[in-house]
């Protein structure tokens, strides 16, 4: 079922009721920043209630899951599952899905208690629930040939069906839930009256949520007559809906109605993925309708969160803006300091001649208190690491500033250093780190950026980031830590340990010490994988940079990227951690805004193939007109459509667009890709 | 005056061994830090009455003086940090021997002087009143150093060496599964044994940092 973002705190309330005294959960976590911050958050809720918890990365689901049905009351998913059809694997315990990936997989919605999935988007036509909810069937198929597939889809609905709760056990529930006060319970009750309420076409699947699942197929004339019923009622209530062929099934015949729900099925699945809300942003706002709302701790995992959705291209700039203003009012409200309103700042303002008994007058001393732990909001260079680095390596190894100056080009090189010059700053200075630089020029930095840098086409060199102080005049931003911790997570072959180093990193309160980033063994004076895990972080997320830069100037020096009719592809190289789907992604970011800038792509979207042990992680990615922008990712469906039609080694991962391919499979799979294509 | 030469030396025999506490070395150091303050006012006071006599009435002190002053204020100041670094570094080693009294191997025994044997008497007195008023049940506080005091708490722990095989049922009633690099939150009832054998690690979350 699907939890509306209102009634999250049902989904929590459940957990506790599943679990009670002795039970626990079980927190399968994906290995990416957004889910790590969202597990920790989630962990907190869960200490401060004294519920028994185990957190594990998760990189095989379904092992997983069969794993810890065995031993947990509850499963919790952290940034994976909902496309996956979890029903397969489900052996009797709840699953609680937040995952930011959609479309969610119908089973998943369809699961009645279940399976809760936190529900952020609202989706205007969800397919109801019946047969095939994995749209695996075509729409062409004969009548004879959907009596066979029914049976065929038995196998996979069985598993929907067989949830070992026959009607009778399900009402038995019910019964003992509503009087129990079951949120879960409750909450299905009211979807089932804002059901009637909505505007939605007869496949709405929310009304069914209280169904218990049939085992034995149902008529389709059966289901129909039902169907058609159900949307008479809901025309009556509605007399102003304005009657279309799928609004009134009386007019379809029951194949035409079955062909009908089958095409609805594939338009939903073939829209193409998208993301919703990070799942560190549900799992805060969780916290929020709980009891933990001023936790600036749990608001700042929030923010880092978010950033890095926003970082690695699963929120669009609307969309970052959407989740970055709540987040900003919720930092306002936590702190009074960061508040727009001036008297109030005034009032929360001490000053040492207070604290003395004989008040004295004259110039006054403002007290700047330690404030570590302080989460505020405010307009942040895009530039990369700016805080730990120099000025000259955080702006040339920022993806704005390098694409926009073309920076892989001895010429963009020279306009840099022209700009910096213009604005007044010695290159000895710009290469100081920049905690070193002389005070007066970090003080000119706005004000020459805003005079000069439009001349060199640098637009939106600001946006609203997050920082959080970690110590005396120390601070730290949301993109910096994000990009540490995922740098944690791309480094290193143990999973287990990059895993447990990022999610230290996240909780680290240890202020990162600015470093000699060009010098990779001075450690010292930095971060140690032991000592400060952020700090380590720091130094990968630099070094990471450096080889997604290279990887890319290595692409075009070589023109290595090949266009075909439909896509471009490019073999991106050897090293193990760019063949990582996170670091793909913002290689491909990259590609896209370099060629953006200078013209040369238009339209066609990229493929990416990096090497990995004995296979291919390949990733494919849509172009988009601006920056920022984000359009539904079609090529889950032309890989699954490739892999089906050749015989090869695949691996499909948590993303739908990316799959792992054997090393002897990967050309013919690209030429399978493209025959397919063009023949669509 | 030596410009904090003895400072450094005070820092170079921390470094080197573990021998006791230099009462003459950092006598000499203070007696230097103490010249040089003198020296120090001495110039300002001159730099002063140099500027009385100037016409042009704006005070000013001569380009002469500066190098000078800057260079013993940085001279007090060094000195000041070395002492500062000596006896807090002293002093870590002190607590040290006091919450791990058992040596490795390999470690050079930490020689005390006469005012360090007081303050770790002192110290050791201390926590056992702490002990005594707070903790009726713990004999030393030793014995739980870095681990939860009350029993009755879970605690946030993360797998260094699985202790068992398979899903295994605690005395509690919870199920777990023990896996290298998991994070677990269990009653410390259950797992007190093998925290203190090593194959459990406990950590810290963030209400620790509230």
């Amino acid at each position: 079922m699907k939890l509306e973002i209102e009634y999250w705190h049902r989904g929590y309330q459940q957990i506790l009721r599943d679990c009670g005294q002795d039970g626990s959960v079980w927190i399968l976590c994906r290995p990416t920043v957004d889910a790590l911050c969202a597990a920790r958050i989630l962990s907190f809720l869960l200490r401060a209630d004294h519920i028994a918890h185990h957190l594990l990365c998760c990189t095989n689901l379904e092992e997983d899951l069969k794993q810890a049905s065995a031993v947990a009351t509850c499963v919790v998913l952290l940034h994976m599952g909902a496309p996956q059809n979890l029903t397969k694997w489900y052996q009797g315990r709840q699953i609680y899905v937040l995952d930011p990936a959609r479309p969610v997989h119908l089973a998943n919605i369809h699961a009645n208690r279940d399976i809760v999935v936190f529900w952020d988007i609202d989706e205007t036509e969800i397919p109801s629930d019946g047969e095939n909810l994995s749209g695996n069937e075509s729409s062409s198929e004969s009548e004879d040939d959907d009596e066979s597939s029914e049976e065929d889809d038995e196998e996979e609905d069985s598993s929907v069906a067989s949830s070992d709760r026959d009607e009778g056990e399900f009402e038995y529930q019910d019964e003992n839930d509503e009087n129990a006060g079951d949120p879960l319970q409750q909450q299905q009750e009211e979807n089932q009256e804002d059901s009637d309420d909505d505007d939605h076409d007869d496949d709405s699947s929310v009304g069914r949520a209280k169904k218990p699942r049939r085992e034995d197929e149902e008529d389709e004339t059966e289901s129909y007559e039902k169907e058609r019923d159900t949307t008479e009622a809901m025309e009556e209530t509605e007399p102003t809906t304005v009657p279309t062929a799928e609004s009134t099934p009386a007019l379809l015949t029951p194949r035409q109605w079955q062909q009908d729900r089958r095409q609805r099925i594939e338009r939903y699945y073939s829209a193409g993925s998208y993301y919703g809300a990070p799942a560190a942003f549900v799992a805060y706002q969780l916290a929020t309708q709980l009891r933990f709302g001023d936790h600036t701790t749990l608001l700042w995992l929030a923010c880092v969160g978010v950033t890095d959705a926003y970082w690695h291209g699963r929120l669009d700039l609307t969309g970052y803006s959407t989740l970055a203003l709540q987040l900003r009012q919720a930092c306002q409200k936590l702190d009074a300091d960061d508040s727009d309103d001036i008297a109030l700042r005034a009032r929360n303002t001490v000053y040492a001649e207070q604290l003395s008994s004989n008040g004295a007058t004259g110039e006054r001393t403002k007290l700047s208190l330690r404030g570590t732990g302080r989460v505020f909001s405010q307009p942040d260079y895009k530039f990369f690491l700016l805080r730990f680095s120099s000025l000259l390596d955080a702006m040339m190894y920022s993806d704005t500033v390098s694409t926009q100056l073309q920076l892989y080009r001895p010429a963009g090189m020279n306009k840099l250093k022209e700009l910096l010059a213009k604005m007044g700053f010695p290159l000895t200075e710009c290469q100081q780190p920049y905690a070193f630089m002389k005070p007066a020029l970090r003080r000119m930095l706005a004000s020459k950026l805003q005079e000069y840098a439009e001349e060199y086409g640098l637009e939106n060199l600001e946006y609203t980031s997050f920082l959080r102080i970690t110590g005396y005049q120390s601070v730290l931003s949301a993109a910096d830590a994000a990009h540490a911790a995922a740098a944690l997570l791309d480094f290193g072959s143990d999973k287990d340990d990059m895993f447990n180093r990022a999610l230290d990193a996240l909780q680290s309160n240890a202020p990162p010490r600015v470093m000699d980033l060009q010098n990779e063994d001075n450690l010292v004076n930095g971060g140690s994988l032991t000592g400060n895990p952020l700090g380590y972080g720091l130094h990968l997320a630099m070094k990471l940079q450096k080889k997604i830069f290279a990887a890319a100037a290595s692409l075009m020096e070589r023109n290595a990227i090949t266009s075909l009719a439909h896509f471009r592809y490019a073999y991106v190289g050897d090293e193990s951690v760019l063949a990582k789907p996170a670091v793909l992604t913002r290689l491909a970011q990259y590609l896209f805004q370099l060629h953006r800038v200078n013209g040369k792509w238009v339209g066609r979207p990229l493929i990416l193939l990096a090497k990995d042990d004995d296979f291919y992680t390949v990733a494919g990615y849509e172009y988009t007109e601006k920056a920022g922008d984000w359009v539904r990712n079609r090529w889950g469906q032309h890989f699954a459509l490739a892999a089906q039609s050749m015989t090869g080694t695949f691996s499909f991962g948590h993303d739908s667009h990316v799959i792992r391919v054997g090393s002897d499979d990967v050309q013919r799979f690209l030429e399978q890709l493209h025959y397919l294509m063009d023949s669509a | 005056m030596d410009f904090g030469r003895y400072g450094r030396e005070l820092l170079l025999e921390l470094k080197r061994s573990n021998a006791a506490y230099n009462d003459t070395l950092v006598s000499s150091c203070l007696q230097d830090l103490n010249l040089h303050v003198c020296a120090l006012g001495d110039q300002v006071a001159a730099a002063s009455r140099d500027q009385h006599a100037s016409t042009d009435g704006k005070p000013k002190l001569s380009m002469s003086v500066r190098p000078s002053i800057l260079l013993q204020e940085a001279a007090i100041h060094r000195n000041k940090r070395c002492l500062l670094t000596y006896h807090w570094v002293r002093l870590q080693r002190i607590q040290k021997q006091y919450w791990s009294p058992r040596q490795e191997e390999n470690e050079e025994p930490q020689q005390l002087g006469p005012a360090e044997e007081d303050f770790l008497q002192a110290y050791q007195q201390l926590h056992q009143r702490y002990a005594q008023n707070t903790l009726p049940f713990v004999d030393d506080l030793r014995a739980h150093a870095g681990l939860p005091p009350l029993n009755t708490e879970r605690v946030l722990l993360r797998v260094v060496t699985a202790p068992t095989e398979g899903p295994v049922v605690l005395a509690s009633g919870v199920s777990v599964e023990f896996r290298v690099g998991a994070t677990h939150f269990l009653p410390w009832n259950d797992v007190e044994e093998w925290v203190r054998k090593g194959h459990l690690r406990v950590l810290t979350g963030e209400e620790h940092n509230e």
